[in-house]
């Protein structure tokens, strides 16, 4: 065989092993030593080449392993294709990072699939920026904190009105379990029953509502705060959940006063302001309900109406504030000599009403009696003993309000005829 | 003309006025023509150097003119280049594309990619887009207020498929 079937069998052989398994890790160099010059000058460039595919290969191999940074020799034409991927693929890598930062005015053009893809991504992120846009300018102008929580109960959205309650930035809130951020009005956090709830809520997936609920700003100040929970489930499955709640500090404030309000008039509007005992109107309506009572239940009922004897005398001789000393005086010790059960009421001037549940006729007439001595031996701020008239009545079945009083009525007038300082029962029961 | 003659956007004229039958565009060819047409006289009279420095000259003029009528300098980064890349297309003057930008440093890799100059030429074993050069230092110069300088480092014509600029401060 001679040099030039050599070196063409030696190619042959190489070419049809790197056709089967690629190309060997070290080149392959013709031997030129002992061939003739015409023949080595052929082969020269063949060597070159030789040279060119290994390093193809083995550049292709590197940048296949991810290696972008590799540098393609200018002397080697095959690498060109190689190069527009390197340079392309140097592109993408530069846009991902400015994706990654947040740009989103890029596009890549012209690289087939890579762009549509790219591109794609570009608009659906774009969308997704619009959405949390539209839900940042929804959530502002809806002037409640809002925020979202994640399936393992911590924070990882929270909206600008949010911050503004909590006194704390996003930063610092992101990341933070929500049943540290949010207490209820109640005690320690251990035996916390709504922040239980919430807890439960959370592990759960169901919604939850409290008005009970506070923040506590790093000054130690706490804001009275109105808390909604609604779970977010995404194809049955439990992702988390939106918690929105604002300030209802100024609400529960007027709230309180409110209440306090109301429990003042409805005091003045129950309540004689003299003795501070019930006055008429409330006597009135609590006789009605005792007769209600006991007609219902079958029990037993008395009243009594009680005057004291020759008031307008006190008045005269030493004064009408005098009198109203004894008035207050005169149904102190009324009050404190009746069972918590038993109501006392200012009828008109000087007369009382006494309402005294479960009692029949003969044991109120007891009671009465010892009310009246209980007043006979009393020291009134006048000088002058002060006594009092009792008329009893016992309620029976056909009784109306009017018809009870009117015979407790009676039974006072008898007491009056009587010489007064007298308890009279009403004969009738 | 003056002796001294100072370029102005206007004096491009009414393109679409002007040529209304052929319209606003032109071939590569003829782009590449007048270029290389322009190296032939210009470096046989002032040397290959000098040539290539009035080509980076006049290409720094066209940059910053193309900057200030065509692109927003007050773009922030992002969006500017992003707006840049599409007056290229627009222009049909190449493919932009960045691998590298430190705003910190002010350090750029970009690519060129099908440019207007070198691409599809023979390769001379040297880069030849030295207007490109000059182009886009005067793009940036204008966008971010001081000097830069761009060199290209791979061309088509050196065995590249895509032209290669590292810019940087000047």
């Amino acid at each position: 065989m001679n040099d030039a079937s050599q070196i063409l069998t030696t190619l042959s052989t190489y070419l049809q092993q790197i056709m089967r398994s690629g190309v060997p890790r070290e080149p392959l160099q013709l031997d030129l030593s002992d061939v003739d010059a015409d023949l080595a000058a052929i082969c020269q460039p063949v060597n070159q080449f030789l040279l060119q595919i290994h390093e193809s290969f083995q550049l292709g191999a590197t940048m296949a392993e991810g290696e972008l940074n590799v540098t393609l020799p200018r002397t080697n034409p095959l690498l060109m294709p190689l190069k527009v991927m390197q340079s392309n693929l140097n592109h993408l890598k530069w846009q991902v990072g400015q994706v990654a930062a947040g740009d989103l005015s890029q596009q890549v053009r012209f690289l087939g699939d890579f762009s549509a893809c790219f591109n794609n991504m570009i608009e659906s992120l774009k969308h997704k920026r619009e959405i949390e846009q539209r839900l940042n300018i929804i959530t502002s102008v809806l002037g409640e904190g809002v925020c979202l929580i994640d399936i393992s109960g911590s924070l990882s959205y929270i909206n600008p009105e949010g911050e503004k309650l909590l006194e704390r930035s996003s930063a610092d809130l992101i990341g933070q379990p929500i049943i540290s951020i949010f207490k209820s009005v109640a005690s320690a956090p251990a035996q916390d029953p709504v922040l239980n709830q919430l807890e439960s809520a959370l592990e759960q997936g169901v919604d939850f509502h409290s008005r009970d609920m506070v923040v506590v700003h790093h000054s130690g100040e706490e804001l009275s705060v109105a808390l909604e929970f609604r779970p977010v489930w995404q194809d049955d499955i439990y992702t988390g959940a939106v918690v929105a709640f604002h300030d209802i500090s100024a609400p529960k404030y007027y709230e309180e006063q409110l209440r306090n309000m109301n429990q003042q008039l409805e005091k003045q509007a129950t309540t004689d302001s003299l003795t501070g005992i019930y006055n008429r109107l409330k006597i009135d309506n609590l006789l009605a309900g005792e007769l209600k009572r006991a007609l219902r239940y079958d029990t037993q009922l008395a009243i009594a109406i009680v005057d004291i004897d020759h008031f307008k005398g006190v008045n005269d001789l030493f004064g009408h504030l005098a009198g109203d000393e004894v008035l207050k005086d005169f149904s102190e010790l009324l009050l404190n000599s009746l069972r918590s059960s038993d109501y006392l009421g200012r009828w008109g001037g000087e007369e009382f009403l006494i309402i005294l549940p479960q009692l029949n006729g003969s044991k109120a007439y007891k009671v009465m009696e010892k009310l009246r001595k209980l007043v006979e031996n009393y020291n009134f701020s006048v000088e002058r003993t002060i006594t009092s008239s009792f008329g009893v009545a016992e309620f029976v079945s056909s009784d109306t309000p009017e018809s009870l009083i009117g015979r407790a009525d009676r039974a006072l007038y008898s007491a009056k005829e009587s010489g007064r300082n007298f308890v009279h029962l009403d004969v009738a029961s | 003309m003056s002796e001294n003659y100072d370029f102005k956007w206007s004096d491009l004229g009414d393109i679409a006025d002007g040529r209304p039958n052929l319209g606003v565009e032109t071939t590569v060819l003829s782009y590449r023509l007048m270029q290389f047409t322009f190296k032939d006289v210009l470096t046989k009279k002032f040397g290959a150097q000098a040539t290539k420095e009035i080509f980076v000259a006049a290409g720094r003029v066209a940059g910053m003119h193309l900057c200030n009528q065509m692109l927003d300098i007050k773009l922030p980064p992002e969006e500017f280049i992003a707006a840049l890349q599409q007056v290229l297309v627009d222009l049909k003057i190449g493919v932009l594309r960045f691998e590298k930008t430190d705003l910190e440093n002010l350090t750029f890799v970009l690519t060129v990619a099908e440019d207007l100059d070198c691409s599809g030429l023979p390769p001379f074993g040297e880069t030849v887009c030295s207007y490109d050069e000059g182009y886009i230092a005067g793009i940036f110069e204008t966008y971010l207020g001081r000097p830069f300088q761009a060199i290209e480092v791979d061309c088509w014509a050196t065995g590249g498929r895509t032209c290669r600029f590292e810019v940087q401060p000047a």
